[in-house]
């Protein structure tokens, strides 16, 4: 923990904005703006109550972008242009790679520009608020904007599936009656969960977030590296070695606790493909009322 | 039992499906969409860092935020999509072995110039000449801004024509001088010429796309602008001095006449043949044939406008740099402000 003294803060903030104004002196950004923002982003930050260090996080603060935003919230003609020639491309195309549905993408990209210069807030009709009142300099503009456009998109995707008809029951039923040996075959099948999920969970943070971004979000080994900060090879490598770890603990588990035999747990894995006879982590639809209570009694084979 | 496939490609069959699960609602303790970004710009302190992962690991919501972080980032910037493919393998495996290729030609250039053949050398066509010209002219290493700047506009600088154009181009002229060797060789530099300009240009423009770039960079972002068809099978790419360029994928890069020579900020296209751009000094121009005729437009103001949206021929809304907002319901006719 690190209290600083109010004369060192000052001091700290003084030499922050000093280089916000420096790389922000093309369009004329005023220290006493510089200060402003940096006080928004201070508290939004909220580390000083924490203890954290105030001049790490200072030094963490991107001041070219931080001043191209102030000088673009000032309504200055010159910064909007390299706004507008460096940030538009970047927030089309960011757009276009999250959504991957042109449509979906434009109107993201352009309800988010149409923010950025402030003319779709301002609850009172004339008070000019842009998007960019929100970026304290924690990352480059160009990730930020990727933020926002990725937290829209999931936005908008999850209103749109309200009104998606989910019909689970009947789509349950028809999708299980080609199995003759029901209920035996789900319940294996809801063990495999199960034991699976479990396993999981006991997987370390970083290890679950590989597998994630693996296995859910289909992310390239290039764009796991990246987000955790590993090299490719070493990505590789760690996926392969829990996978190989979750696979072994999984069928052991299966074993030794629920008693299955290899035949049945080779049935689990040639059924594995089909489409979800059951709903993985969750509990079994009505139509086998039995089952949810055979599991939570610990019931194996 | 049957075995319909291997075991090992089922379990990940059962992973995918353990781990699918979608992103819920947000939640008190979900991050803020600019603590992920400076996770994601690797901003944050140590114990920021492990707080976030430790959310990470149990929030599919945040999860996908930032998976679509890194595949945004992955995206190149403008460019049409179509020719990303193109253009990476053009750069990153056709471009070297071009290159290898010109390595060699030039070696055997240099060998046949000791013993110059110069009726040989009259031969070539003027189109030989003029590449000759523009490889001697060319600076040794030109200043990136001009490499870019002078490419921008040009078909050759996008990643469609840049693969048909130029290897056609010396295809040709290598057949026109197929006798002459030294020609050859000539027409090889001039061609690696091209190559280390291009080259340049796209690497600025790669730097310029990067968030530490200079000024100096955003200006060489800006000239590459491009706006798209609903459908996408029409670009438009704009920038300074009122230049346009229209790509299909029959066409290519097609240069255009504006009619202006300011500089264009902004474009919105409705439609395959409607296009809307605005630029500095109020400039307000539409085409409605597809940049056959570009018909300029009366503007509410003299000042720099630089968004514009539009939903067809009629309808446009536009913002000032000064943020003032003009909407017109009559093509352009009439402008209101809110």
């Amino acid at each position: 923990m690190t209290a600083e003294s109010p004369l060192k803060l000052k001091k700290l903030c003084a030499g922050a904005a000093a280089r916000i104004v420096r790389f922000g002196a093309n369009w004329n950004v005023s220290e006493a703006a510089a200060l402003e923002t940096l006080a928004r982003s201070i508290e939004s930050w909220g580390g000083l109550a924490r203890g954290n260090s105030l001049e790490d996080y200072l030094e963490s603060l991107r001041a070219e972008d931080l001043a191209l935003a102030i000088a673009c919230r000032g309504g200055v003609a010159a910064a909007w242009e390299t706004f507008i020639g460096k940030y538009r491309p970047i927030l089309y195309s960011s757009a276009r790679a999250i959504c991957r549905d042109e449509s979906a993408a434009r109107e993201i990209a352009d309800s988010m520009w149409a923010e950025l210069y402030g003319i779709a807030n301002g609850a009172d009709g004339t008070k000019r608020r842009s998007l960019l009142d929100y970026f304290h300099g924690r990352s480059s503009l160009a990730t930020w904007m990727r933020a926002i456009v990725a937290q829209r998109h999931i936005d908008s995707v999850r209103s749109s599936q309200r009104f998606d008809p989910l019909d689970e029951t009947e789509a349950f039923v028809s999708r299980n009656n080609n199995h003759n040996d029901e209920p035996a075959h789900l319940r294996m099948m809801e063990i495999f969960a199960v034991v699976l999920g479990a396993t999981l969970a006991k997987l370390s943070a970083k290890d679950r977030m590989r597998l994630s971004y693996y296995y859910r979000d289909e992310l390239t080994l290039r764009e796991i590296a990246r987000l955790m900060g590993e090299h490719e090879s070493t990505i590789s490598r760690k996926l392969e070695r829990t996978r190989g770890e979750l696979r072994a603990n999984v069928e052991r588990e299966l074993r030794k606790t629920h008693r299955m035999s290899a035949e049945q747990i080779q049935h689990c894995y040639d059924h594995a493909a089909e489409d979800a006879p059951f709903r993985f982590g969750a509990e079994p639809p009505a139509a086998n009322p039995g089952l949810a209570s055979q599991k939570k009694e610990g019931g194996s084979f | 039992m049957a075995k319909a496939k291997p075991s090992g490609d089922n379990f990940d069959a059962m992973l995918r499906r353990e781990l699918r699960s979608a992103p819920g609602a947000s939640t008190a303790e979900c991050v803020e969409p600019e603590v992920l970004a400076a996770y994601y710009d690797r901003s944050l302190s140590r114990a920021e860092r492990d707080g976030v992962e430790s959310h990470l690991a149990s929030c599919p919501r945040c999860l996908s935020m930032m998976a679509s972080i890194a595949r945004a980032d992955d995206s190149d910037v403008a460019r049409p999509h179509e020719a990303a493919g193109g253009f990476f393998w053009l750069t990153r495996v056709l471009a070297p072995i071009t290159m290898l290729g010109i390595v060699i030609v030039i070696a055997i250039g240099i060998r046949n110039r000791e013993q110059p053949k110069p009726e040989m050398i009259a031969l070539a066509s003027p189109a030989v000449s003029q590449k000759l010209d523009l490889a001697e002219r060319a600076p040794a290493a030109p200043p990136a801004f001009e490499a870019s700047e002078s490419r921008a506009i040009s078909p050759s600088i996008s990643a469609p024509p840049v693969a048909g154009t130029s290897h056609e181009e010396y295809g040709l002229q290598t057949q026109r001088a197929s006798a002459p060797r030294a020609a050859v060789a000539d027409l090889a530099s001039a061609a690696q010429s091209r190559m280390q300009i291009q080259s340049r240009a796209a690497n600025s423009m790669a730097a310029g796309a990067a968030s530490s770039g200079s000024i100096a960079m955003t200006a060489k972002v800006a000239i590459a602008n491009i706006v798209y068809s609903p459908d996408r099978s029409v670009a438009w790419r704009f920038g300074t001095a009122g230049t346009i360029a229209r790509w299909t994928s029959a066409s290519g890069w097609l240069p255009q006449r504006s009619g202006v020579s300011t500089d264009l900020l902004a474009a919105a296209s409705p439609s395959n043949d409607v296009c809307w751009m605005v630029g500095k000094s109020g400039t307000i121009i539409r085409t409605l044939d597809g940049g056959a005729h570009w018909q300029l437009i009366a503007p509410p103001s003299r000042k720099n406008f630089i968004a514009i949206t539009a939903s067809d021929s009629n309808n446009a809304s536009m913002v000032g740099a000064d943020g003032a907002h003009f909407s017109t319901r009559d093509g352009g006719v009439t402008w209101s402000s809110p």
